[in-house]
């Protein structure tokens, strides 16, 4: 019994995802994730020789996806794919990142989104009639499809004018309406009285 | 020199020939600004410079070179008619200067500078600069013209008081025969030394006298030397003291300036380390992308929860199932009178068989024929007993796995976390309108900035010639100084002391010596020296008491002036001091003999007063007369001190030039007219001079602008 314990205590659904890699349409690579970030250059720490605003490609990654999230629209990924170098479990890492800080934890929320939103059968993977596996990949997959949705955004938005990121607002002004759609309507017990403010303007 | 012409043509707003003819008193030429009274200050400057070659082209007057055609050559002069020595001359400087083929600029020919000296045998042609230097000597050029009242202050410099004497004091004349009697008296010594060293008699006491004399005169020579640095010091620290005085107030409003830019820069930096603005950077590492994830946690974490809620249900109906087969076998075998049966598994088996085979319950003996209730209840015991081992074979967990736990573990974290994440959103706002608070002020500080660095930039051009860091160091150069001064002043005091005992020592040595040539061959070679000595004593203290005559009268002609040029009004007492480095300098003295500080009027009339006593001085000992030429030198003044400045002026026997905006009266922006009533009333007798821009001009082209001289009397 003791080594039963043992061995199911090790099997754990987060690990199992952390050490996923994640994807992403290859025709995006050259387009979006090398103009925004310090993708494929062979180093590790944030870099902004080029004028990179990102460091690695995968936090071009992160920040599509959590466009898609909260925009609630996946979009399916065609063509060619290719996988990021890092799983997730090295996401956000403080090591070799220079004057930036650690973010590890955000790793626990797209965890926790990723769930939330994969339509899967978890008692039939909880029962064993359905492998983990299984399970996790159609997680890699909301993954991907949200963040595909985000990535073609930015897309659009470099097509106009490729420098549109360089400054310093152009991203958050992305997300600020997205806040606000979530937000709206949200009252948590402990913040109901705070925010009064009209709605997000866009920063210039 | 007596100027009788002067002559300008081409030179700057002075286009074609100009001529003013110049009284041998006093000439007033009025006109107000940028109307030709600098321009005419400076052809006298350029015409007396005979170092100036270079400057040609900047001096052409404009609408003359404008008016030539392509390849046509003009010529720009300046030249004065004089009196000098009882002869008449004339110095002229020119060049020509050529419009360009393409009319694209000029070329300038060298400049001549050429002068003319009648003679009995006709006009004689001479270097001009050589006979410049001849009738109106550099020295006194430094001083004869004026512009601004600041350059009067020229008059207070210790070299040009001393040129002041030696040129007007009998101190000149008697300068060669003080010479001489040094020499007489150094060379009968030098013989009487001879004379008595040859005396074998007292040899040995006349050797020593003279090696004890020699190192005395040696450290006499030498404390004489520091004694003259020093005062030199002290000089060079006092002009320098005196410029940083000048600009004080510039340089404290400098300092306070730049202390107002330091705290305002570091105010800069310190708002921009407060502005976070790489928001990019921010929505991952301060975690702001989970502005929007509570809605996404309430999904996840419902639907933990009622997995988490399924999980559990089917693990209960598993295990319900599981208990009711295990009761329906239990009551199989219950016992008649309730008694407690024995365990499923005893008897095993085995025995259970062999019982059921020999049909005989081998527990209790009692019999079991087959289909007895004995033998039915052994056989239903087997039964269990065998079923109950299929069962504990066949029985598995619900779940082989617990994610669905892992999750609700998860979620409990991710709960607790909640409240923190509910205020990203605000956070986030909150970071940008502090940012845009910070923004704000740092615009509000770099406003301030340009303006502080603009005033700096204003005061700067006050004192051309100064960086901003050498106004700045104008205080700690000030301590600094003052301090070298104090200590060459004390030194100088402790060598004077020095000297005095190194004299009398000298001197009691040298009777000494001299005592041993009495009665012998030497005796009348020390009579010599002593008889000479007397005499270069005499012409010493002579000449120190010209010097101090001089002075004196200077300073008594200087009170009266001043008297005149300040009627009924605080004055005080013109007093021309030599400090212990043996500089002269002018100050105005209290009754108590402080030294007042005057105010901008006061202080030109001191000067003023000194020129005119000095011009007088001059006029007695009918010596080196010069004409003086003063641009605005009234600035300062109020109206009433003006008219007694111009009427002492025209009263004077001197040939003043002023160029001057007083007499007139604005009438309109940038309108004047004379004022005869002033003019009247003053009844200058000396000529009178109107000069302004002939009407209408381009105010944006130079090249339109030209002066047109009126003579009104």
């Amino acid at each position: 019994m003791a080594t039963e314990r043992k061995r199911v205590s090790k099997d754990q659904i987060y690990d199992n995802w952390a050490k996923r890699n994640v994807h992403f349409e290859v025709e995006l690579e050259e387009s979006v994730i090398r103009q925004l970030a310090d993708y494929g250059s062979g180093a590790t720490r944030y870099n902004a020789a080029r004028g990179c605003i990102l460091g690695a490609g995968y936090e071009v990654y992160i920040l599509a996806f959590f466009i898609g999230l909260y925009a609630g629209v996946r979009r399916p990924l065609e063509g060619e794919t290719k996988a990021f170098g890092q799983p997730v479990q090295y996401w956000g890492n403080l090591e070799s990142r220079g004057e930036r800080s650690g973010y590890p934890r955000l790793r626990e929320y797209i965890f926790a989104a990723a769930v939330a939103r994969t339509d899967f059968d978890l008692l039939a993977i909880e029962r064993g009639d359905t492998p983990l596996s299984k399970g996790i990949s159609a997680m890699i997959l909301t993954m991907d499809e949200y963040a595909n949705y985000g990535l073609h955004l930015m897309k659009d938005y470099l097509e106009e004018d490729r420098h549109y990121f360089s400054g310093n607002t152009a991203m958050l002004n992305l997300f600020l309406p997205l806040f606000e759609k979530m937000n709206a309507g949200y009252v948590h017990d402990d913040v109901a009285d705070g925010d009064d403010d009209p709605d997000p303007e866009p920063l210039d | 020199m007596k100027i009788k012409r002067i002559e300008i043509k081409n030179f700057r707003s002075y286009v074609g020939p100009n001529v003013f003819q110049i009284n041998p008193g006093l000439t007033l030429i009025i006109g107000a600004n940028g109307e030709g009274k600098t321009n005419l200050y400076d052809a006298m400057e350029w015409l007396f410079d005979n170092r100036a070659r270079s400057d040609a082209r900047r001096v052409v007057a404009k609408k003359g070179a404008a008016a030539l055609a392509p390849g046509e050559t003009g010529e720009t002069s300046v030249a004065i008619d004089f009196e000098h020595d009882g002869a008449d001359h004339r110095i002229e400087k020119s060049f020509n200067f050529t419009k360009s083929d393409d009319d694209s600029g000029i070329d300038v020919s060298a400049v001549r500078f050429t002068g003319y000296t009648a003679t009995r045998f006709g006009r004689e042609r001479i270097n001009g600069a050589t006979l410049l230097d001849r009738c109106f000597n550099a020295s006194i050029r430094h001083f004869s013209l004026m512009a601004g009242e600041e350059s009067l202050k020229v008059l207070n410099q210790h070299e040009t008081l001393q040129y002041l004497i030696r040129t007007f004091s009998a101190v000149r004349h008697a300068e060669k025969y003080k010479e001489f009697t040094e020499y007489a008296a150094e060379t009968a010594q030098r013989a009487a030394g001879n004379a008595i060293h040859k005396n074998t008699k007292n040899k040995k006491d006349s050797d020593r006298l003279g090696r004890e004399i020699e190192e005395l005169t040696a450290q006499l020579r030498q404390k004489q030397r520091e004694l003259e640095n020093q005062q030199n010091e002290v000089r060079r620290y006092g002009v320098q003291i005196e410029d940083v005085v000048n600009s004080r107030e510039a340089s404290e409003e400098m300092e306070a300036l730049e202390s107002r830019l330091k705290s305002l820069q570091s105010e800069r930096a310190k708002c921009r380390a407060r502005i976070r603005e790489n928001y990019t950077v921010a929505l991952l590492d301060d975690m702001f992308v989970l502005g929007g994830i509570m809605p996404v946690l309430d999904e996840f974490s419902q639907k933990v929860a009622d997995v988490e809620r399924r999980r559990r249900r089917e693990e209960h109906e598993h295990i319900s199932r599981q208990g009711e087969k295990k009761m329906l076998r239990k009551m199989s075998l219950e016992l008649e009178n309730g008694a407690v049966p024995l365990p499923v598994y005893a008897p095993d088996a085995k025995f259970m068989q062999e019982m059921l085979d020999d049909h005989i319950c081998k527990v209790c003996g009692t019999p079991a024929p087959e289909g007895s209730a004995p033998y039915l209840y052994i056989r239903e015991k087997l039964h269990a007993y065998l079923q109950s081992l299929e069962e504990e074979e066949s029985q598995k967990p619900c779940f082989s796995n617990t994610y669905i736990t892992q999750l609700a573990k998860r979620e409990t974290i991710i709960n607790n976390e909640r409240e923190n994440l509910a205020k990203t959103y605000a956070e986030i706002r909150d970071l940008i309108d502090y940012n845009e608070v910070q923004k704000k002020k740092l615009r509000q500080i770099d406003d301030n900035i340009a303006q502080v660095e603009e005033s700096q930039l204003k005061l700067q051009a006050k004192l051309p010639g100064l960086s901003k860091e050498a106004i700045l160091n104008l205080f700690t150069n000030l301590t600094n100084w003052t301090r070298y001064k104090s200590e060459a002043e004390r030194r100088i005091v402790e060598l004077g002391l020095d000297i005095r005992q190194l004299e009398g020592k000298i001197e009691e040595k040298r009777g000494q010596l001299n005592g041993l040539a009495r009665n012998t061959a030497a005796g009348i070679y020390v009579n010599i020296a002593e008889v000479l000595e007397s005499v270069q004593g005499a012409f010493k203290s002579a000449l120190a008491r010209n010097k101090a005559d001089f002075i004196e009268e200077l300073q008594r002609v200087a009170n009266r002036y001043l008297a005149l040029l300040n009627v009924d009004d605080f004055k005080g007492t013109v007093r021309i001091h030599v400090d212990v480095a043996g500089t002269l300098c002018i100050q105005l003295a209290d009754v108590d003999g402080s030294v007042i500080d005057p105010n901008k009027a006061l202080e030109t009339t001191m000067y003023m007063s000194v020129l005119f006593a000095v011009s007088e001085l001059t006029e007695i000992k009918k010596d080196d007369e010069y004409p003086l030429l003063f641009d605005a030198p009234t600035s300062s003044f109020a109206v009433g001190k003006e008219k007694d400045f111009f009427r002492i002026i025209d009263n004077l026997d001197k040939q003043v030039i002023i160029v001057t905006k007083s007499f007139l009266n604005e009438t309109g922006p940038n309108t004047y007219v004379l004022d005869y009533d002033m003019i009247e009333e003053l009844k200058i007798k000396g000529t009178i001079y109107r000069i302004e821009k002939m009407r209408p001009f381009d105010d944006k082209n130079q090249a339109t602008v030209q002066t047109k001289i009126t003579k009104i009397s």
